[in-house]
């Protein structure tokens, strides 16, 4: 086992080194630099920026420098001094930037997750046991509707309501009082007031996926003859479904946790965006629309090491429930 | 008329007697106030005591002198309590005479929202255009401000301004020629903060030299006459002048600080050079950048000053009322009106826009208000008890339509450059097709053009050749490409398809629908195009490389082309129908560089003159000979006039008026005096 881990471990240094250097060039893709996009967008608003202005963030920034100079800069800055760079956009070291954000998606993604499992195990579990009952296609029709409408419509649907019949605007994570107020008691009611609107959209996709698996995975198991025979020697109904099918339909979940590390950075971005909440997802969207290089190769590089390491994870925790896996 | 007019007057001998007092040479300060209508309708209760107080003082000179000041009362308490100086010793001996449409009353939180990172300038428009001299209301002069008088040389070379005296900074520090001095010294002639200096502080290729004669005299000195100075002062090219306060940039600055201090700020910031530290927190040396409100209580001269900055993760920007604030309106309440402003951070506009419609936005003018908005924020106006105010649009043109006269192929440059082809393809546009469809029927025919309401107007540039006249298009056409193949495109003298694409930034949704319109009349009269949209980054890059047929783009220009003539010669890669030669005006050692046709040139030279004019009618003349060149040499298309624009206001908002010009140089709403805004 150990020696797995090893290997696992030995196999994500390279991958993480792969995975930075396409971070970085992926972001110098696009025609242009900062410089030339921070002048259109500028322009687009009706402000102007001179010549002479560009020229100077060009130098300052080292955009004239060559690519691969540009990444190894960057790369030892990480690995040597945790200096991930300056965002250029904000004039802020991107340290200093991405941190808080990534602490509120943490918290916005781990109510979702949670408000997910909660609604999709008893449903699903319901929708397996009583296949083709009314509640069943209730639940089916809700879940296909889950999977396929995009999240951030039904945020936009939501909140078009919202305006239109209770005259409120929803958006950000807090009350007016409580943006820039100190963490206290108060101030965490006020978020978690707001979160769960944003966590439940969020988790609907996922809450109908969790469903369809569950109720698959399930109706296989419950039609073995292990639970046949469990119900002919009189085990209680719930301990014979509980106990050995569910437990075993789970098991998809185990190799998918490793998602949802990447997922806390990543998802959201297009809900977030809509419904105007400061996690990371805007900024890295806003980050790769400017061309701010530092700060959109910091976040993709942080995102590849969390799914890195959630890959990492699901392997172990598989790997501990399948001994197969463990001698190959 | 009688009552208000001796409030004037009254006012006036206030100040009259405060500065003899004072013992400082009297410059009344009234007198070159822009004279907006007078009309303060309603007797400002607080005011009363103070005008009649201060009547019987001029009278009287021996007695000790009454309040000749108000201030809000948030102040007033604070001054109670000892925590501030009273608002007589606050404000400069000379303070700032604005004289509001409506006597204002204190109080209130204007709400507005902006974008992130880059959008510095939604600050910048409301309350960072505190500068040495500004332009008027409307926009036609230039007016005091910090400085309270100036003199210039016969030659346009030498600027001496004479500074308003016991100005104060937010934190009660006195704004002297030091802070003007540093700004020079250790900002613009610091090559590590400023690797090229702003072209408008250059003349003749050198730097101008700054002298600082007293603590309130300053004197600019040009190598080569430079008539532009004042109105590039009174424009947002010169935002860090006046921002750099030195008491508290010297914090952060390399030169005065010791090596090892130095290091520890910059390794608990996480920076890696002292410069861009600098620029985090203090200024850039363009004035640009989020320095300025990124500090909470940095010392500062505007209005408001920051409590909650602006940072990365910031989802709110609060600010509060300056004590210091220098200029009083004509009763003497000393400005501003509104207690606090709180910028929303948002991450896109839908949500801002959902807002404003909500009656969650007091003011705003950006972001928003596009066209496609309209309806929604015309619909929800009752319930969000706002109304909508007009923008008068300065730019020259909706769509200017460069076609690229430096193209690279050279067949391309010699059909592009022959100004018959262009006519031509002029004559083939039905605009007030694309008029009624694009825009809503608002707007007329023009090429690019000064409007009619500036004194710019030269009709032959505006009108010429704006007609839809499918046979004189034809007509100029065939004098250049005669030749057409089986489908009835026009051919190339080498026997090709002559084809040309038009680029297109696919965020401006009205100009890809003009473009694709005029593609689709530039192919009935046998021009094989096609229009294209794409992101405009790519769009200005390729423009950067020349690489481009043809693009279209809006345009500055249309009330003052002398700040911005781009669309008129070829005077800086915005010019983006002669980038090359556009390039070889700038910097002829630019690779891309290549010595344009005489015409051009002479239109160059005669900017050259404008420049080195001395007054503003002399300018205006110039430029009018310059504009009149342009027309003759028609370098780009133009489809119509700029449709009008339109922002939001709350109901209760006074002293906004009812159509404000919309501009960059003149950064709207700044001028009109956002200081002086309240709620009712």
């Amino acid at each position: 086992m150990l020696s797995f881990i090893f290997r696992r471990i030995l196999a994500m240094i390279p991958t993480l080194f792969l995975a930075s250097i396409v971070a970085f060039v992926i972001i110098q893709l696009p025609p242009g630099d900062f410089a030339t996009s921070y002048m259109a967008n500028l322009a687009a608003m009706g402000d102007t920026v001179s010549q002479d202005t560009l020229e100077n963030l060009r130098e300052a920034y080292g955009l004239d420098q060559p690519v691969m100079i540009q990444y190894y800069k960057w790369i030892t800055g990480i690995i040597f001094r945790g200096d991930y760079g300056l965002s250029f956009e904000h004039r802020e070291p991107v340290s200093s930037l991405i941190w808080d954000r990534i602490w509120l998606t943490m918290w916005l993604s781990l109510v979702s997750v949670l408000l997910t499992w909660i609604i999709a195990f008893p449903i699903g579990i319901y929708s397996a046991v009583k296949q083709y009952s009314a509640g069943d296609y209730i639940f089916t029709l809700i879940g296909f509707i889950g999977v396929s409408v995009p999240a951030f419509l039904v945020a936009l649907v939501l909140m078009y309501l919202q305006f239109k019949y209770l005259g409120q605007t929803t958006s950000g994570l807090f009350s007016d009082e409580y943006i820039s107020a100190a963490w206290s008691w108060a101030r965490v009611k006020d978020l978690l007031a707001h979160l769960w609107l944003p966590a439940l959209i969020l988790g609907l996709s996922g809450t109908a996926e969790l469903i369809r698996i569950l109720r698959a995975n399930l109706l296989d198991e419950l039609r073995r003859p292990y639970v046949i025979t469990a119900r002919a020697k009189g085990l209680p109904e719930w301990k014979a479904i509980l106990k050995y099918p569910v437990r075993l339909a789970l098991n998809p979940f185990v190799s998918t946790l490793g998602w949802i590390l990447p997922g806390l950075i990543s998802g959201s971005i297009i809900l977030s965006q809509v419904m105007n909440l400061p996690t990371t997802g805007p900024l890295l969207l806003r980050s790769l629309q400017s061309q701010d290089m530092y700060l959109a190769g910091s976040m993709i590089l942080v995102l590849s090491v969390a799914t890195v390491l959630g890959t990492f994870v699901s392997d172990i925790l598989l790997a501990l429930l399948d001994p197969r896996i463990r001698y190959q | 008329m009688s009552r208000p007019f001796s409030y004037r007057l009254v006012s006036l001998l206030v100040l009259l007697a405060l500065t003899l007092g004072a013992c400082t040479t009297a410059t009344p300060t009234a007198a070159v106030e822009p004279t907006s209508p007078p009309a303060p309708t309603n007797t400002a209760k607080p005011a009363e005591p103070t005008a009649t107080a201060a009547a019987e003082a001029a009278e009287q000179p021996t007695e000790p002198p009454a309040p000749l000041y108000t201030e809000a009362p948030d102040l007033a308490e604070k001054v109670a309590a000892g925590e501030l100086p009273p608002v007589e010793e606050r404000l400069p001996a000379n303070p700032l005479v604005v004289e509001s449409a409506e006597v204002g009353k204190y109080g209130g939180v204007w709400r507005m929202g902006m974008r992130g990172g880059t959008d510095d300038a939604s600050f910048y428009r409301i309350l960072g255009y505190e500068t040495l001299v500004r332009w008027s209301p409307s926009w036609d002069t230039i007016i005091p401000s910090l400085a309270e008088s100036w003199e210039v040389s016969a030659d346009a070379t030498e600027y001496t301004f004479a500074l308003r005296k016991g100005v104060k900074w937010s934190d009660g520090v006195e704004f002297t020629a030091n802070d003007l001095l540093f700004w020079y010294e250790d900002v613009i002639m610091n090559p590590e903060l400023t690797r090229s200096v702003p072209g408008w502080l250059t003349s003749g290729g050198e730097t101008v030299k700054f002298e600082k004669i007293d603590d309130y005299t300053i004197k600019f000195t040009f190598a080569k006459p430079n008539g532009l100075f004042l109105q590039n002062l009174a424009s947002p090219d010169s935002r860090s002048v006046t921002n750099v306060p030195k008491h508290f940039a010297v914090q952060y600055h390399a030169t005065y600080l010791a090596a090892d201090k130095l290091a520890a700020m910059m390794e608990e910031g996480g920076y890696a050079a002292w410069t861009d530290m600098f620029v985090a927190k203090v200024v850039q040396a363009d004035g640009g950048g989020m320095g300025p409100y990124n500090v909470a209580g940095r010392p500062t001269l505007f209005a408001w000053m920051v409590e909650e900055p602006f940072s990365g993760n910031a989802t709110q920007v609060t600010l509060v009322r300056n004590p210091y604030y220098w200029k009083v309106d004509q009763n003497g309440q000393q400005y501003p009106y509104i207690d606090k402003m709180v910028f929303g951070v948002y991450q896109d506009v839908p949500s801002m826009l959902l807002k404003a419609a909500n009656g969650e936005i007091d003011f705003q003018m950006r972001h928003f208000n596009t066209l496609a908005n309209k309806a929604v924020l015309y619909d929800n106006m009752e319930k969000g008890d706002y109304r909508i105010f007009d923008l008068e649009q300065a730019g020259s043109n909706s769509n200017v339509v460069m076609l690229n006269l430096t193209h690279k192929d050279p067949v391309m440059r010699e059909i592009l450059q022959n100004k018959d082809f262009r006519v031509g393809l002029s004559y083939a546009i039905n605009r007030q097709d694309i008029i009624n469809t694009v825009y809503v029927t608002m707007g007329e025919a023009s090429q690019p053009a000064a409007l009619k309401s500036s004194v710019f107007y030269n009709e032959q540039l505006a009108k010429q050749f704006t007609e839809y006249d499918v046979a004189k298009a034809n007509e100029y056409l065939d004098k250049v490409l005669p030749d057409k193949n089986d489908e009835g495109f026009r051919l190339r003298p080498d026997g090709k398809v002559f084809t040309i694409v038009i680029e297109i930034a696919n965020a401006n949704i009205d100009q890809v629908d003009t473009g694709n319109m005029i593609a689709k009349y530039w192919k009935a009269v046998g021009i094989m195009a096609e229009a294209k949209s794409e992101d405009r980054s790519l769009m200005y890059e390729r423009k950067n490389n020349n690489d481009l047929d043809a693009m279209i783009w809006g345009g500055e220009g249309g009330f003052n082309p002398i700040l911005d003539p781009r669309n008129f010669f070829p005077n800086g890669n915005e010019s983006a129908y002669a980038v090359a030669w556009a390039a070889w005006y700038t910097n002829p050692a630019d690779p891309l560089a290549e010595e344009p046709p005489a015409e051009v040139k002479a239109m160059m030279d005669k900017y050259a003159e404008v420049k080195s004019a001395t007054t503003w009618d002399e300018q205006v003349a110039m430029m009018k000979e310059l504009l009149q060149m342009s027309a003759d040499y028609f370098p780009c298309l133009g489809i119509s006039t700029a449709a009008k624009g339109y922002g939001i206001a709350k109901n209760n908002m006074g002293n906004v008026p009812d159509v404000i010009i919309n501009s960059w140089s003149y950064p709207t709403p700044a001028p009109v005096n956002t200081f002086a805004f309240f709620y009712r």
